[in-house]
């Protein structure tokens, strides 16, 4: 490049180098510099694991009903199972009422479940400690007073047994709404307000077994609150590229955004009745089409070519030999496909409904963050010459896409599948800034989920 | 070509994490980088700044140094302007042009005039430059890079490249016109 008199002068006086900088100083700066840096990595690549085993830590942590793990010796009636409290506190305050109409709420008892000797027992007492169990508001599991024989336990439990729909709901609104409703439960209700009435000596109510015993059922029969599950999902992809027209203009006209596949497994965690969240590892793979297309035209130097033909006057032809410069023009047209792929790790919070008994409804969002990724094919640099995509300046990771996904999934006990819509979309640049422009991917895609429920 | 050698060896020997030889590397190459710097920034402790931060930049890179597709030298010296550019970026100054006016009437300095200034003023004078004005003349006079590269990196046209470099050389043969009679005023 030739460059006039005053480009020469700037770059002759001002290419030479600064000496007057402390560089003692300056290095100590750029070595605290490099310091803090490989700290803050450091710490990203501690924080990561850790957040994720926090996180998987206390999904299960909450997901788990803990009511149930208090030690035995310190149950109080609060500490109570939700069943049973509201069935004793109901009973104290219901015991009035109950003994009033006793002949009539004990006959009811006694069809149900046969506790006849404690009927007796009661019927003697009753009216001597309606008044002081009505005033009753607290009872206290470990005092001598709710001490009752373990034949009553079993007769307790087996009353419990009638009322399946106890243990089977998990929901604490719908327990307190059975626990009132069917004659069974007014029957444990008339029990354990009975319980309360007979004499002190002859009450020994084993609260932990009892627990024990409704905890086992709502464990058998409880919502499953954590799953793993796989999930393969196909799409169509677009790509939308921005910065300088030239720079990504052939990247356009070249390459065809074709298909994504992903394919990947799960691990989710309700966290309510509705919402649950959910993260786990996809490997994700687009494919592009690139079509190349070129003239290439060149000279190739021929010292021994035929320049031109003589023509002798006996009518015979000659040959010429020399130096000739051969144009050749060379039809370049490549077909070839080009493949990104990612190993990302989705975090989508989601929104369910059961729509029946056997089919629910997930609406889901998310970010996906990309932990690893590779690239196979090539394309073309700005100076129209092939490199392999391998050496493009795309990120290894620490992409980040958006997730909206919908889903329908058929519920069976122990495990669920169903139907996958997915929409993704890039949320940060593919392309290292020093690229000069943009590149982010949107995908639409369908595909199958499948669950076993923990 | 000895002293390519030698910066390899140097380049090998921090590789392995031998903070001595990464001390001179440093050494060696950072009068050239603050110069670079320099250029780019509007003061001294910004250049300063950036100097430091060519040479996080270049310990953290340098395992992507390949000797085989050129030397060590012109290949830090691309560096350290590409991570100058990202800072200034970061820096949320904005690589605008705003509209630079130069009057055509305007005397400019001449050939032989140039010998009076020294390091100093036509840095002062450069430094003068509007943002962008600014890079794009260090990225084509003094880095050599062409108006396709400079497009690329700057985010712009080729054309607007070229036409502000040309507005940009214009309007610093004016300044230094001026910067030379107010210095022959002086000194009369």
């Amino acid at each position: 490049m030739s460059k006039n008199w005053f480009e020469q002068n700037m770059n002759k006086k001002l290419s030479g180098s600064a000496e007057d900088f402390d560089l003692d100083a300056n290095w100590k700066a750029i070595q605290a510099k490099r310091s803090k840096k490989k700290r803050r990595v450091l710490f990203f690549w501690f924080v990561l694991p850790v957040v994720v085993i926090l996180f998987a830590g206390s999904s299960i942590f909450f997901a788990t009903d803990h009511r149930y793990l208090n030690d035995p010796e310190s149950i109080s009636s609060t500490a109570l199972p939700l069943a049973s409290r509201i069935v004793i506190e109901k009973s104290v305050t219901q015991s009035s009422s109950i003994t009033t109409n006793e002949d009539n709420e004990n006959s009811k008892l006694e069809s149900k479940s046969g506790i006849q000797s404690l009927k007796q027992n009661k019927k003697k007492d009753s009216k001597k400690y309606a008044a002081s169990a009505s005033q009753t508001t607290e009872i206290n599991p470990t005092s001598e007073r709710s001490k009752a024989s373990i034949d009553q336990l079993i007769v307790a439990s087996s009353i419990e047994e009638n009322n399946t729909e106890i243990a089977e709901s998990r929901d604490e609104s719908d327990l307190e709404k059975h626990v009132f409703e069917s004659e069974s439960d007014l029957a444990i209700s008339a029990l354990v307000s009975k319980l309360s009435l007979l004499p002190e000596s002859s009450i020994e109510l084993d609260i932990p077994l009892f627990d024990a015993e409704i905890q086992s059922k709502k464990t058998a029969k409880k919502t499953p609150g954590y799953w793993i599950g796989a999930t393969a999902v196909y799409g169509l992809q677009s790509i939308n590229r921005s910065g300088p027209e030239d720079l990504y203009a052939f990247r356009q006209k070249e390459e065809e955004a074709l298909e994504m596949m992903q394919a990947g497994f799960e691990f989710g965690v309700k966290l309510s009745r509705h919402f649950s969240l959910q993260t786990g590892l996809n490997y994700i793979q687009y494919t592009d089409k690139r079509v190349y297309e070129n003239t290439e035209v060149y000279t190739v130097i021929d010292s021994n070519f035929i320049i031109s033909k003589l023509l002798k006057a006996d009518g015979s032809m000659q040959d010429i030999y020399g130096v000739a410069e051969i144009p050749y023009v060379r039809e370049i047209n490549e077909t070839s496909y080009n493949r990104y792929r990612h190993m990302e790790l989705p975090v989508i919070i989601a929104w369910e409904n059961k729509l029946t008994s056997n089919f629910s409804f997930r609406a889901g969002a998310g970010v996906s963050l990309g932990l690893i990724s590779s690239r196979s094919g090539s394309i073309s640099d700005i100076n129209d010459s092939k490199i392999p995509l391998s050496q493009a300046p795309y990120k290894s990771q620490g992409q980040m896409a958006g997730l909206l996904r919908i889903e329908w999934m058929y519920m069976k006990p122990g495990w669920s599948a169903g139907i996958i819509l997915q929409g993704r979309s890039d949320l940060l640049n593919q392309l290292k800034s020093e690229a000069g422009y943009t590149e982010r991917r949107t995908v639409y895609a369908i595909g199958l989920a499948y669950r076993i429920h923990l | 070509m000895q002293n390519e050698s030698s910066h390899l060896l140097l380049v090998h020997q921090c590789l392995e994490g031998d903070t001595k030889s990464e001390e001179a590397l440093y050494r060696r190459f950072a009068p050239q980088v603050m110069a670079i710097a320099r250029r780019y920034a509007k003061d001294d402790s910004m250049a300063q700044d950036y100097m430091q931060e060519c040479f996080v930049a270049l310990f953290d890179k340098l395992k992507k140094f390949d000797a085989s597709k050129g030397d060590f030298e012109p290949w830090l010296y691309r560096l350290c302007v590409n991570q100058i550019l990202q800072l200034i970026r970061k820096s949320n100054r904005k690589i605008s042009f705003e509209e630079l006016s130069t009057d055509l009437q305007e005397p400019e300095i001449q050939e032989n005039e140039m010998e009076l200034l020294d390091n100093k003023m036509l840095l002062n004078a450069i430094r003068e430059l509007p943002n962008g004005y600014r890079e794009v003349f260090n990225l084509s006079v003094l880095d050599n890079w062409s108006h396709k590269e400079i497009s690329t990196a700057l985010k712009i046209t080729e054309s607007s490249s070229r036409s502000q470099l040309a507005r940009a050389k214009s309007w610093l043969r004016q300044k230094l016109y001026k910067i030379i009679r107010h210095h022959e005023q002086k000194l009369v």
